[in-house]
């Protein structure tokens, strides 16, 4: 590590970036065990040559003092002390053994946040150990913001994790909801290039209709409608009626590629498009003219991402707008929705070993519906506090923050408190790790082997990519699924949903993550099967070259009946979930609260990533401060200069942040970027300020999205006000 | 896609701070930042983060595929400058 690395001769090792879902291909200049410099790969098959800031300045959460190199035990005091693995892991393993021998099980639980889906290995461990221990308590970070797509994934496509994908390569209408992917660089698709890529469908002459509360980046390149934040639903409802009513669909690819759509006339026959326009605040006019010149584009693509996921209607969202793709007979087909080019066969092995699902049992609680073998984290607080069987008393936090990242955050930070163990695996003390017993420390993704696991299915250009650690890792880290093995050897388990793992374990045999997903590739569709297929793919031919093999050109269309699970091949579009959510959001009040007459949106924000990445220098120079948004109508109405200090109040929580008096969020929307207000040992992102954005939102099960308990983060109703004012009074 | 400085700079120093990849000049060790009246980016070297865009205070940068006209010989003044003082 001390090593100067002008006396060593640099090296260029080529690798992706594994901070978000973009996956960049990057160029590392490594000299001895140091990265000297991170670059863009411009020969990566998808990213061509792009990268951000956040992954270019990685090497300095590597480097970062505040970042803990050895397992740490929290003393009464609340400090913390080095401790070796073994007397760690041997107190942990016996500490769960004394939880599960007096409660079961189900006592013990684990939450994964969003980087474990960087970090394939532990993903894998991190499900198999849930499995194995038939636990409810698993808890993922998708329930803030992405569950609505896995529900839908099961309900129309009959797999979770089935995601088809906006062909912006080739599509003639782009319509992009409450999404910014110039900023956030795309989620849940994986276009490289992202922004050059959509310029390019206006120099085709296509268009590009961005909806969005705020003038985003991506909005200020193309045409923008301004939208209420949560109004998305209730625009697809529009849009869909104006369609069937109209008799604009593609009944051909209705009655060929589904099932149910007979239905959908009734769905939408409720939805009053004046009401439409008011919870929107987008003019009837417009909103027809968006369904007619949706469906009569040649080929068009509606796709929605965070912003149209934080809402009360998530679920019924995302449904909305598989369903506009669908009936313009969009689906799989160039310019449309497509499906991707899976080289690893997840779908199809989780399918098997039947991970997947959606409301197979009820949490113990809130008796929300599970998806994916997981709960909401809206429910974690209730589940430690509410006795009985099957109560929470242990949780293992995998590279997380629930803390800041959750709904009702305060309420989070509390019943943690009250665990018999909290075991956090994070490289930082961060606001939840410092309420930890343990702290245990992992590599990071310069420091571990890694494939895209996430994105794989749906890469804009399929491209296979497996790298090997790019440089050892400092200290006494650990590989996360390394850690988790061995908590798990301690309580007696393999972490594994597989039958016959447990039985194997007991003989001593547990097969390692890379063995098992090299498996996977080799009887996969690309997969070399053992040297039947020449030219196959196996970790040795990736390993061998770690800048990525390059599958196809573009998204295959026509493979419908491979990728849909369904027995029948064809989407499922009448469920009765959805028939009732539509009633509940028609029978709901429209949206006026005179004490809160403001709408909360959340703004992503191009040097954050989620909760993390406010201790590196680099992202946070130029005194980077946390601002709530607001338009200048509002403000003077308010009393508000910018820069004033405000307090942004609702009917859960309070917190302040200077103003930015700004034309470019929507009269009556503010917007605040979230991720701010740390606390803990990272010491940077504690000086940096900022408040708890979460602790604005709420966890009550029923204004939540009812269907999964995904998190409402967005359209929080708030009033704001000068804080001066406040003293005053 | 590189970003380009253009005629509004007035050589303050935000983007220099936030660059990732050091490709604005000049900087503070290099000769005429105390004089310089405006800085400029290295095409060869711009990743196209945008992250200057955003830490400008006059918003002086664009991305070189959407330079307004009235500013479209930057694009060469930018690139001109690194060939005068070669490569930092």
């Amino acid at each position: 590590m001390d090593q100067p690395s002008a006396a060593i001769e640099p090296v260029e090792k080529r690798l992706f970036c594994g901070i978000c879902e973009a996956s960049c291909g990057l160029v590392a200049t490594v000299a001895g065990d140091e990265v000297v410099k991170l670059r863009p790969d411009p020969d990566h098959p998808n990213s061509r040559g792009f990268a951000c800031s956040k992954g270019i300045s990685f090497p300095d959460v590597r480097r970062d003092p505040d970042r803990i190199l050895h397992p740490l035990r929290r003393q009464p005091d609340g400090s913390f002390t080095p401790v070796s693995w073994q007397e760690a892991l041997d107190d942990i393993g016996s500490r769960l053994r004394g939880v599960i021998d007096g409660h079961g099980r189900e006592s013990f639980g684990v939450y994964g946040g969003n980087p474990l889906v960087w970090n394939y290995a532990a993903f894998l461990t991190a499900f198999g150990m849930a499995a194995a221990l038939g636990t409810k308590h698993f808890f993922s970070s998708s329930s803030t913001d992405v569950n609505n797509y896995f529900a839908v994934g099961e309900l129309l496509y009959g797999h979770n994790m089935s995601n088809p994908v906006p062909d912006l390569a080739r599509t003639d209408f782009f319509l992009c909801l409450g999404a910014n992917p110039v900023v956030s660089h795309g989620s849940m698709m994986n276009v490289g290039r992202v922004r050059e890529t959509m310029l390019e469908i206006t120099q085709r002459d296509g268009r590009v209709v961005v909806v969005d509360p705020r003038r985003t980046e991506t909005a200020e390149l193309f045409e923008h409608v301004p939208i209420y934040p949560s109004g998305d639903v209730w625009l697809l409802a529009a849009m869909l009626k104006v369609i069937l009513d109209e008799g604009r669909y593609d009944r051909a690819a209705l009655v060929e590629m589904t099932r149910g759509h007979e239905t959908l006339t009734a769905l939408v026959s409720g939805v009053d498009l004046e009401r439409a326009a008011r919870e929107t605040g987008i003019a009837i006019e417009r909103i027809i003219d968006l369904a007619r010149d949706f469906a009569a584009a040649p080929s068009a693509v509606v796709y929605g991402r965070c912003g149209a996921s934080l809402g009360p209607f998530a679920t019924l969202t995302k449904y909305l707008i598989d369903v506009l793709n669908i009936a313009t007979g969009n689906l799989d087909r160039p310019g449309g929705w497509c499906f991707g080019r899976p080289w690893l066969p997840l779908e199809k092995i989780t399918a098997l070993l039947k991970v997947n699902g959606y409301d197979r049992w009820r949490t113990r609680v809130d008796g929300i519906p599970e998806l994916l073998g997981t709960s909401p984290l809206i429910s974690l607080p209730r589940e430690i506090r509410t006795p009985g069987k099957g109560q929470l008393r242990a949780l293992l936090v995998v590279s997380g923050n629930p803390v800041l990242a959750s709904p009702a955050s305060g309420e989070i930070e509390s019943a943690i408190q009250e665990l018999d163990l909290l075991v956090s695996i994070d490289p930082y003390i961060n606001d939840t790790s410092r309420h930890a017993h343990y702290v245990l420390p992992p590599t990071l993704w310069l420091e571990r082997d890694g494939l895209p696991i996430y994105t794989q299915a749906w890469a804009a250009v399929p491209y296979a990519q497996w790298v090997p650690a790019t440089v050892p890792a400092p200290g006494d880290v650990r590989d996360d699924w390394w850690i988790l093995d061995e908590i798990c050897k301690r309580i007696g388990i393999v972490p594994s949903p597989a039958p016959g793992a447990q039985l194997l374990g007991r003989l001593g045999i547990r097969f390692k993550p890379p063995l098992v997903f090299d498996l996977m590739l080799r009887l996969g569709p690309e997969g070399d099967l053992f040297g039947l297929r020449r030219g196959g793919l196996s970790r040795r031919k990736l390993m061998a070259n770690t800048g990525g093999v390059k599958l196809a050109d573009g998204l295959p269309t026509g493979v419908r009946h491979k990728a849909v699970h369904h027995k029948d091949h064809r989407v499922h579009l009448d469920h009765p979930v959805i028939a009732s959510e539509m009633r509940r959001l028609i029978a709901g009040p429209e949206r006026d609260d005179p004490e809160y007459p403001l709408r909360l949106f959340s703004v992503r924000e191009l040097r954050s990533h989620n909760s993390w990445l406010q201790n590196v220098p680099k992202l946070m120079a130029g005194d980077r401060v946390q601002r709530l948004l607001i338009h200048p109508d509002d403000a003077q109405e308010l009393g508000i200069d910018d820069g004033d200090e405000v307090e942004i109040a609702s009917r859960h929580g309070r917190i302040t942040a200077p103003a930015r008096v700004t034309d470019e969020v929507m009269r009556g929307s503010v917007g605040l970027p979230h991720g701010w207000g740390h606390r803990g040992g990272w010491r940077r992102a504690v000086a940096a300020g900022g408040s708890i954005y979460n602790l604005l939102t709420t966890n009550a099960p029923a204004e939540v999205d009812v269907p999964t308990g995904n998190a409402v983060l967005n359209g929080v109703a708030v009033r704001v006000r000068p804080v001066e004012r406040i003293q005053r009074y | 896609m590189s970003y380009v400085i253009a005629a509004p700079c007035v050589a303050d120093y935000s983007c220099v701070e936030v660059c990732p990849v050091d490709c604005i000049s000049p900087g503070p060790d290099e000769p005429g930042f105390d004089n310089a009246e405006q800085l400029y980016i290295n095409p060869a070297e711009c990743i196209g983060c945008r992250a200057c865009v955003e830490a400008c205070p006059v918003d002086a940068i664009f991305a070189i595929d959407r330079i307004p006209d009235r500013y479209a010989r930057y694009r060469k003044i930018n690139a001109d400058y690194f060939q005068a003082h070669g490569r930092r």
